[in-house]
């Protein structure tokens, strides 16, 4: 016995250290060879706006979060159509849903730990649904959890989700990362604002300097030989993310990575192009990809001319010039739309409502014919970037067709603001949506949905409750309450219905996302959730 | 010396308060609803109501002004930010260090650079030396400082690669998270921003300097010192530049106060922290406790400059000193 | 005896951009140990640029000057500069004509005055500063012991010329060159420091050269005197000679606009006209443009400086005949000459 254990022990010793040794050294050749180790540099010009799971929203917070939490549910970090469909990540499989579809119970899987040695139980996730449902913390998530009316943890293993009523996008919802496994003693009503933030994903937090920077270190715990891990697959290649730049200049960022004193970094729109000449689309550098985001030009339904005029509307849809409002957005930002949902969302059908050329003005005038009532338009734009231009733009095109627009400009956050106003008197504004998650009732119901509308901080700044839709609220709800292909094929329905029959809000741009990188960096991988998939990429 | 020292402070207070109180009317009015900002974009009405009563915001004007200085001057604190609650205070202190680096080296720089040439330039007028230093004069006050930048940075950070390009390293206490840290690696990240600010300012010195030692070489002092029989060398230091580089400080001090309430582009442009980088992003996040902290400190430095300086140049002008 | 000081055809030509100016063009002198050479000549004559050359205070750059300049047999203008540094605040001192801006307004006055015997002595500061405090009491500042910390601009302006005079006098130098030391004060207080610099000048035997456009300042100090006119002199004798028997019609001119307390007059007597440019002075005699007198000949050449035949020290610059000449002097004693003591 005692003999053949010490054998064993030195043969798993002599197993370790050559595979210490294959993994520490590096091949000559960068190709193939996805080396393990190294630090990915981050610039960004702006901060993460929260680290707390239950509260943090940006872009680049989900990013981080992407690397750092674990949750119950994700959308997987790989590029193309697999990254669609929910798999499970910390739950046993999918999700035993009750007969009335009404209570959710999730399974959750033994062995994962926090960074700091903690297990991670279904506790552990109830404590995040508390967090988001805490008065006092405010965090975003709790209007997304409406409909939620318990979320209680019997034993280790088991998470139950009671429901108000039935909700197909429900399992969507919790794989935005407010749901991702917290410790138990972190607090139910105050943020953490500062590292570590110990988590139960192949990385935590370790340090976080507001407005300077941030650092994010391996999870000692994640063990990617044994499972539960192993199963998920994910590489870990890199050792540590850096987070700097903050409150920096774009152009000076972009020049940072060219030079590789950095690797992952914003740019100037404007250079897009010259990013694409010098380093080709997808090749190694400069990774152009598919966003959940759509840029609109709403029409303010609840105003007096756009009101019960649906033609007026379509007359506005035929005279926009699509192809200038997106080229003002950069090179290869996006391509031209005329749908509600983006090109990347799950179940966009290629509709051809409209034209996405230029503007048809013969159309256009035959609709907007008597009906232009007083003939004048007011437009709340932002004064940055290209909201002017395209505010121009549609100012020109809504002329030739007999229109007046008074074009308002403000400051992005100001004319957010007042849009988001019931009641503004205003026609016409510009306002962009990235996706939460990718189902398409996070675009058609958010953003579309009439009954949802309150005295301030709306969404839907169009204000559309389904004029010139037959059965508006009850196709808005079939589709809610379908499953699988059938959602996606009704939601397809529903937005070309919306746009060729209400056509509440002219959508012009589905937009990519870009990124730059310095040539230190290998396997790239995208997910519309999270962004770019820290847990692959790795250096040369 | 010792009223001049205290009716000066005195004014210094009164300045101070102007100060606040017009900062804070200018905030005041600004039209955007801070608790919206502070609540977030998807906060509900009921919870932006909720932090418009947290911050005070419904309160009358002069109720809000009086509420901001007794803490300030009680408490000693700047408030709260909009965005995270953090303490203004804390980012203040934060960031001015940075932008006390950058000023304060690069004006060392500009005085190695400016003494010397000013004063060769007035001693050999008209000479080679001369031309070159005022057509360089010309050229550093009328190019902005962020074209300067940008330029430093383009052709010597990022085609010749001699200094990184933007970027900020901490000296003690480096973070974790940092790619750099050290004395070193700090002066070598700030060569290229010293350096900007250095030739924008060193050129307004030359200039400066230059005149006040020709003035001063025409003196009649000078001529005396001279006729006395001392060496050049002695009539130079002891006479010439006691006297020529008295105004220089007075300058130097505005200048210094000046700048401290952050030079705004250089920072952006290779992404210093510091006062100005916080201001900007104050500003786009209508921030407002922090912009206003940041310009309330700018007001005080500029205050404490200005008497430094005027009590220095009592203490090294006897003719200002005994009136 | 040789004399203290023999200055022989000094020439001091300044390059500006305009061109050569000639500010001192042939200029002859000299000053005896212990006695008083006064040099008079209206603004820009270069009576003032004459004394800068002695001490070689001229900007070197653009300054070229030639001649001699022998002090005590030496020639001041072949010296190096380390020897002119030597000689100057030592034995050969300059007091200037503005007292507050000749010192500097940032130095204690004790200060500099230690800072004149430090550049010629080796002793200690303490003893410098005794020996300043001493000075001091000499020119007579009241309260001297406190008044030597004092700045510049805390004394007056009579009280100023005196601590600029202590100051040049405090090596004791052989010969002081007072640059128009009282035409910034007024009257009762230029007696003051005239008679200071006689006493002074009894006490220690110094030699001095008075830079001055006042005649009264001549007649009540000089021994001798100078009279400059463009660069040039144009007469040179005793004070006596100059006053009771003047020869030249600039100084004529000179003597006559001398304004008289006990006298009635209407208007002073002004010469009338300019003096010439020095860039390109006239070929002829330099005040030719300007006098009464002047002949054909004038026009010609310069007229040298010549003695007059009965006193060989009295040397004078005008070829107009000896008839006119006394004539114009007895005119003159009987409208305005004063007793020259």
């Amino acid at each position: 016995m005692k003999g053949r254990l010490w054998f064993s022990g030195v043969m798993a010793l002599v197993g370790a250290t050559m595979l210490i040794a294959a993994t520490t050294a590096s091949g000559g050749n960068a190709g193939a060879a996805q080396k393990k180790g190294g630090t990915h540099r981050i610039l960004n010009t702006s901060d993460f706006d929260h680290i707390d799971t239950a509260l943090s929203y940006f872009t680049h917070s989900w990013n981080l979060a992407g690397a750092t939490q674990l949750r119950m549910y994700y959308y997987p970090y790989v590029n193309g159509p697999k990254s669609e469909r929910i798999e499970p990540m910390a739950a046993q499989g999918q999700p035993k849903v009750s007969k009335d579809g009404k209570t959710f119970t999730i399974t959750i899987k033994k062995g994962f730990k926090f960074s700091n040695g903690e297990n991670v139980t279904a506790a552990n996730f109830k404590r995040a649904f508390d967090r988001a449902q805490n008065a006092k913390l405010q965090s975003p998530a709790s209007s997304f959890l409406d409909d939620l009316t318990s979320a209680t943890s019997p034993n280790a293993t088991t998470l139950v989700l009671k429901l108000k009523r039935v909700a197909p996008d429900f399992l969507a919802r919790i794989t935005m990362p407010f749901f991702s496994a917290v410790l138990m003693s972190t607090p139910l009503d105050t943020e953490i604002e500062k590292g570590p933030l110990h988590s139960a994903g192949p990385y935590y937090l370790q340090d976080w300097t507001k407005t300077t920077s941030a650092l994010m270190v391996r999870n000692p715990n994640w063990n990617n030989a044994k499972e539960p891990f192993k199963s998920l697959g994910f590489q870990a290649n890199i050792d540590r993310v850096t987070w700097a730049g903050i409150g920096g200049d774009l152009a000076q960022h972009q020049l940072q990575c060219e030079r590789n004193e950095a690797d992952a970094c914003g740019f100037p729109t404007a250079q897009a192009k010259e990013l694409a000449d010098k380093y080709g689309i997808n090749k190694g550098r400069f990774f152009v990809d598919k966003d959940l985001l759509v840029w609109r030009v709403d029409l303010n339904n609840e105003q007096p001319l756009f009101k019960g005029n649906p033609n007026l509307r379509k007359a506005v849809q035929h005279a926009l010039d699509r192809r200038f409002m997106t080229q003002q957005h950069g090179f290869l930002a996006g391509r031209r739309t005329d749908q509600f949902l983006p090109y990347g969302m799950p179940g966009f059908k290629e509709a051809n409502v409209y034209s996405v050329k230029g503007p048809n003005y013969t159309r256009a005038k035959q609709l907007a014919q008597g009906n232009t009532r007083t003939g004048k338009a007011v437009y709340y734009a932002f004064n940055r970037t290209f909201g002017p231009a395209v505010a121009q733009s549609v100012q020109f095109n809504l002329k030739q067709i007999g229109l007046d627009v008074e074009i308002k400009l403000f400051d992005r956050v100001v004319q957010n603001t007042k849009a988001a106003t019931r009641g503004e008197a205003f026609d016409i504004t510009h306002e962009g949506w990235h996706a939460d998650y990718p189902d398409p009732s996070n675009f058609i119901n958010v953003l579309l949905d009439g009954r949802r509308l309150q005295a301030e901080n709306n969404v839907n700044t169009s204000y559309f409750s389904g004029d010139g839709v037959k059965d508006y609220a009850k196709k808005l709800d079939a589709a809610f309450a379908a499953t699988g292909q059938k959602r996606l094929d009704l939601y397809a329905q529903l937005d070309k219905d919306i746009m060729a029959n209400g056509a509440p809000t002219v959508p012009y741009i589905s937009g990519n996302t870009r990124r730059f990188f310095s040539s230190e960096v290998g396997c790239v991988a995208y997910n519309a959730q999270v962004g770019t998939i820290l847990t692959s990429i790795c250096k040369k | 010396m010792f009223r001049y020292l205290v009716r000066r402070l005195l004014w210094a207070v009164v300045l101070f308060f102007a100060v606040t109180l017009v900062t804070y009317v200018i905030f005041f009015l600004v039209p955007a609803n801070p608790a919206r900002l502070a609540a977030g974009q998807s906060a509900t009405p009921e919870a932006v109501a909720l932090v418009e009563e947290r911050l005070g915001l419904n309160d009358p004007f002069y109720v809000q002004y009086w509420g901001f200085l007794k803490r300030l001057i009680f408490d000693g604190s700047l408030g709260e930010s909009f965005v995270d609650r953090s303490s203004v205070n804390d980012e203040i202190f934060r960031a001015a260090p940075i932008t006390a680096a950058l000023v304060f080296g690069s004006m060392l720089l500009v005085l190695a650079i400016a003494l010397p040439i000013g004063i060769l330039s007035a001693l050999r007028p008209r000479s080679l030396l001369d031309r070159g230093a005022m057509t360089y004069v010309l050229i550093g006050i009328s190019l902005p400082s962020f074209w300067i930048g940008l330029m430093l940075s383009y052709l010597i950070g990022f085609k010749l690669g001699l200094t990184p390009i933007a970027g900020y390293c901490e000296v003690v206490s480096v973070p974790e998270a940092s790619s750099c840290g050290g004395l070193l690696d700090w002066s070598y990240h700030m060569v290229l921003p010293w350096a900007t600010l250095a030739i924008v300012q060193a050129g307004i010195y030359v200039r400066f300097i230059r005149a006040e030692v020709m003035e001063t070489m025409n003196q009649d002092y000078v001529r005396t010192a001279r006729a006395k029989g001392a060496p050049e060398r002695r009539v130079m230091k002891d006479h010439i530049l006691r006297n020529a580089l008295l105004p220089v400080v007075t300058i130097l001090g505005m200048d210094i106060g000046l700048l401290l309430g952050g030079a705004i582009f250089i920072e952006t442009v290779f992404g210093l922290n510091g006062l100005g980088g916080t201001a900007i992003r104050s500003i786009g996040q209508f921030d407002l406790p922090v912009l206003q902290g940041v310009v309330i400190f700018g007001a005080v430095a500029i205050i404490i400059f200005t008497l430094i300086v005027d009590l220095l140049y009592a203490w090294i002008d006897p003719r200002i000193r005994l009136t | 005896m040789t004399p203290l000081l023999d200055v022989r055809d000094l020439r001091t030509h300044f390059t500006t951009e305009d061109g050569i100016v000639k500010a001192v063009d042939g200029v002859d002198f000299a000053v005896e140990r212990g006695k008083t050479v006064g040099i008079v000549g209206e603004s820009g004559c270069g009576k003032s640029v004459t004394c800068l050359t002695i001490m070689g205070l001229n900007e070197s750059r653009s300054t070229k000057s030639s001649g001699q300049v022998l002090f005590d047999g030496e020639d001041l203008l072949a010296a190096n500069p380390a020897r002119l540094r030597e000689v100057r605040g030592q034995e050969v001192a300059m007091i200037f004509q503005d007292p507050m801006t000749s010192l500097n307004p940032v130095h204690s006055i004790g200060r500099q005055l230690v800072e004149a015997v430090l550049l010629h002595n080796e002793c200690s500061k303490k003893d410098a500063r005794r020996r300043a405090v001493e000075r001091l009491k000499e020119v007579g500042i009241p309260r001297a012991e406190r008044r030597i910390d004092d700045y510049p601009h805390q004394f007056s302006g009579g009280m100023r010329q005196r601590v600029m005079i202590a100051m040049a006098m405090i090596n004791d130098p052989e010969l002081l060159i007072a640059d128009e030391p009282t035409t910034a004060l007024d009257v009762t207080t230029q007696a003051q420091i005239l008679y200071l610099m006689r006493k002074l000048q009894k006490d220690h035997g110094t030699a001095i050269v008075m830079i001055t456009h006042d005649l009264g300042v001549v007649a009540e100090t000089a021994d001798e005197v100078v009279v400059m006119y463009a660069a040039k002199v144009i007469e040179r004798g005793s004070v006596n000679a100059i006053f009771n028997q003047p020869q030249h019609p600039y100084t004529w001119g000179l003597l006559g606009s001398l304004p008289r307390l006990d006298a009635n007059v209407d208007r002073l007597t002004q010469i009338p006209g300019q003096p010439p440019s020095l860039l390109n002075p006239p070929r002829g005699c330099r005040f030719g443009p300007r006098c009464p007198y002047v002949m054909d000949i004038c026009k010609e050449k310069q007229p040298d400086l010549l003695p007059v035949s009965y006193d060989p020290d009295h040397v004078q610059a005008c070829l107009l005949d000896e008839e006119t000449k006394i004539r114009e002097i007895e005119k003159l004693k009987a409208a305005v000459l004063a007793e020259a003591s």
